[in-house]
């Protein structure tokens, strides 16, 4: 009575011994995200959580544009995810596009025995902003421009713009690497320069029509010195974030991460 | 025995019947069915059994219509099926903006069927309101022709609207600075434009005569063009707002006598 | 025998809910596209200045008071007869007040300006790719990000 009662139990219930990976590939290219997760998680319901099928999870959180899932399937999947190179490779560049501590992250789950020689590089790279004195050799030419304008920019100080600033407004912008600006910021200043000098020359300091054209005029040459020293900052970051854009572009797979 | 499978089969049911779980788990075994069929005719059927299916269980309107693009309608062969696909095509497509694929539903769904039934008048005039007014009233004259339906026209007539003497608020505020944004509704607009354009004028104006020539040029180029082209500018924009206000004015009394006719007439999917 | 027909009639009920079908068509689905180009919604009105993340400092100062004043006649009032297109994501005034609220009065106001300085047709082209939305503005967060 009882085994015929567990064998009732058991019959609507059947094993899938491993995730089948051509219908994953047809869910994928049919762009059918909603059946998917329900596969994968009928999978785990029926056969609970193992190695493969964290490996799914974790490309289906690729898709779903999860990257702190995908991180933690990742690990759960025992070395599966990282065995899988060109993976690896793929998530890197996406990482570096979006932020450093997030790609640092990953990569340092994911053991050095696992790396490719992009892998690696987009490491290097890394290190390289961080601390300019390693060695740049490994940069492939194009890039080394970008490395190299953003090591230009790096010895930059930002007093110095707003001493370039205070001679000759707009100077500042010149220094920091935004020679359009450099233009309009010349002519807004003399504009309003022309027009505080005439009215003191003409009318004197004390007159409430000289104060004002002086007033307008200081707020633009004093906002033109303060903003160059805060805008090298800026720019730096900007200059990094070029360089290592061109970096997770350069070293990014080709291979596509399902076929 | 008996009441051991009888708790099976409840324990079945009730797995299917609630929860949005379960209906993915049922949009997946058709996918599996899908990927495992051995012929199109086969695939074809799995494909509209999978279309239904999401619209019974009121799927999104973009799931709606993924489905709806990968049944092969010349591999229907049962004239009622495809009848039916036909109609709920029309309904999708036109929930989804794509009124040109639902008007063809439509023509083909009157062409197979010849039915012309109060719902089907209804979702008619809704898709060919979209079209032009020439397509609706084409199809106004052939299968409605009932004064029922004479006041299902405010939908055609929305699409025709032209707020009157749209010109004639830019010329007032060309003239009179700020007079054509007074019209079109916007007091503090209007009479901003009123106060900044003659000020700029006759700043320029006191400082030329004060003798500061360079600042009279200087603030004469800079502030007057822009303050009344400006305010020119601005009149346009609150014509266009002022005609969008009086539309979704005809076009909220325009759609409750529509879903009046929706209670009376009801527009439901069919299979 | 009375169990008997309540169990079958159990699972017949439940077999048919299985079965049914959704025969209701919102109905307002199948209207609203039609309409939806006809919906007015007017544009929400720019915020205030605000110092509520500042010290107490900047609560009790009348020059905090003054710049808020200043800042939403220019923002309500003038910025709309003026019919320009910044080429920034964040227009120059209201990154002006960002600055403010986030900066201070004084780095804020300058930080404005400078922006405003900066403000023209091909301001993009001193900028990276990265730092260009869809729309061709320029993206200029108050807070430097730099990671």
């Amino acid at each position: 009575m009882m085994t015929r009662f567990f064998l009732l139990l058991l019959c609507p219930f059947f094993t899938i011994a491993q995730v089948n990976e051509k219908f994953v590939n047809h869910l994928v290219f049919n762009d059918l995200l909603v059946e998917h997760e329900a596969y994968l998680s009928r999978i785990e319901e029926e056969c609970g959580s193992f190695d493969s099928l964290n490996y799914y999870r974790a490309k289906l959180a690729i898709l779903k544009k999860e990257d702190l899932k995908f991180i933690e399937y990742s690990l759960a999947s025992n070395n599966l995810v990282y065995s899988d190179t060109n993976l690896v490779t793929f998530m890197s560049s996406r990482f570096l596009k979006q932020s450093r501590s997030l790609t640092n992250r990953w990569l340092g789950n994911v053991p050095s025995s696992y790396w490719s020689l992009s892998t690696n590089n987009i490491k290097k790279s890394i290190l390289l902003v961080e601390n300019n004195t390693l060695d740049a050799s490994f940069l492939k030419p194009h890039l080394k421009f970008y490395y190299d304008d953003f090591v230009t920019y790096n010895k930059r100080k930002p007093w110095v713009a707003g001493v370039m600033s205070a001679i000759i407004p707009g100077l500042g912008k010149l220094y920091n690497g935004r020679p359009r600006s450099f233009r309009t910021s010349l002519l807004v200043n003399a504009f309003f320069g022309f027009q505080m000098y005439e009215a003191i020359n003409k009318r004197g300091i004390k007159n409430y029509y000289s104060i004002l054209s002086t007033g307008i005029f200081s707020v633009f040459y004093l906002s033109n010195i303060y903003g160059s020293y805060y805008d090298l900052k800026r720019v730096k970051i900007e200059k990094k974030k070029n360089f290592l854009n061109e970096v997770a572009n350069y070293y990014k797979t080709d291979i596509p991460i399902y076929y | 025995m008996k009441w051991l499978i009888i708790i099976k089969l409840t324990f079945l049911f009730t797995i299917n019947v609630f929860g949005q779980d379960s209906i993915n788990f049922i949009l997946l075994n058709l996918e599996e069915q899908i990927f495992f069929a051995q012929n199109d005719t086969i695939k074809n059927d799995l494909y509209l059994e999978k279309f239904n299916f999401s619209i019974c269980n009121n799927l999104e309107k973009e799931k709606l219509l993924f489905e709806l693009n990968r049944v092969q309608e010349e591999l229907l062969t049962d004239s009622t099926e495809h009848a039916n696909y036909l109609w709920n095509a029309a309904i999708v497509t036109k929930i989804n903006n794509e009124f040109t694929y639902s008007n063809m539903y439509f023509d083909a769904y009157i062409a197979e069927t010849k039915d012309i039934f109060d719902d089907i008048k209804i979702l008619g005039l809704l898709i060919k309101s979209e079209i032009d007014s020439a397509a609706y009233a084409n199809f106004y004259l052939e299968y409605v022709n009932d004064t029922s339906f004479k006041c299902m026209e405010c939908l055609n007539d929305l699409n025709n609207f032209v707020l009157p003497h749209k010109k004639g608020y830019v010329l007032a505020s060309s003239i009179f600075p700020g007079l054509g944004t007074v019209l079109t509704g916007d007091f503090y607009n209007g009479l901003g434009s009123l106060i900044l354009v003659p000020s700029s004028i006759i700043g320029a104006v006191n400082l030329w005569k004060g003798g500061l020539y360079y600042n009279a040029i200087s603030w004469g180029i800079v502030s007057i063009p822009r303050l009344y082209l400006g305010n020119t500018n601005l009149t346009f924009e609150k014509v266009n707002q002022l005609e969008k206000r009086e539309l979704s004015k005809l076009s909220v009394a325009c759609k409750a006598l529509y879903r009046d006719m929706l209670i009376k007439f009801p527009v439901f999917y069919r299979f | 025998m009375y169990l008997n027909r309540v169990s079958i009639l159990a699972v017949i009920c439940f077999a048919i809910s299985y079965n049914v079908n959704s025969q209701n068509l919102n109905r307002d689905s199948v209207l609203t596209n039609s309409f939806t180009n006809y919906e007015y919604f007017k544009t929400p009105n720019r915020s205030v200045l605000s110092f509520k993340e500042r010290s107490i400092w900047y609560k009790i100062n009348p020059l905090s008071y003054v710049s808020i004043g200043l800042m939403f006649t220019y923002q309500r009032f003038v910025s709309q007869q003026l019919g320009s297109e910044c080429s920034y994501e964040t227009s120059c005034s209201e990154h002006a007040k960002k600055s403010v609220e986030h900066h201070g009065i004084f780095k804020g106001i300058f930080l404005g300006f400078y922006q405003f300085q900066s403000c023209t047709s091909k301001a993009g082209y001193d900028h990276p790719d990265h730092n260009i939305n869809k729309l061709g503005k320029v993206i200029n967060p108050v807070e430097l990000n730099d990671d």
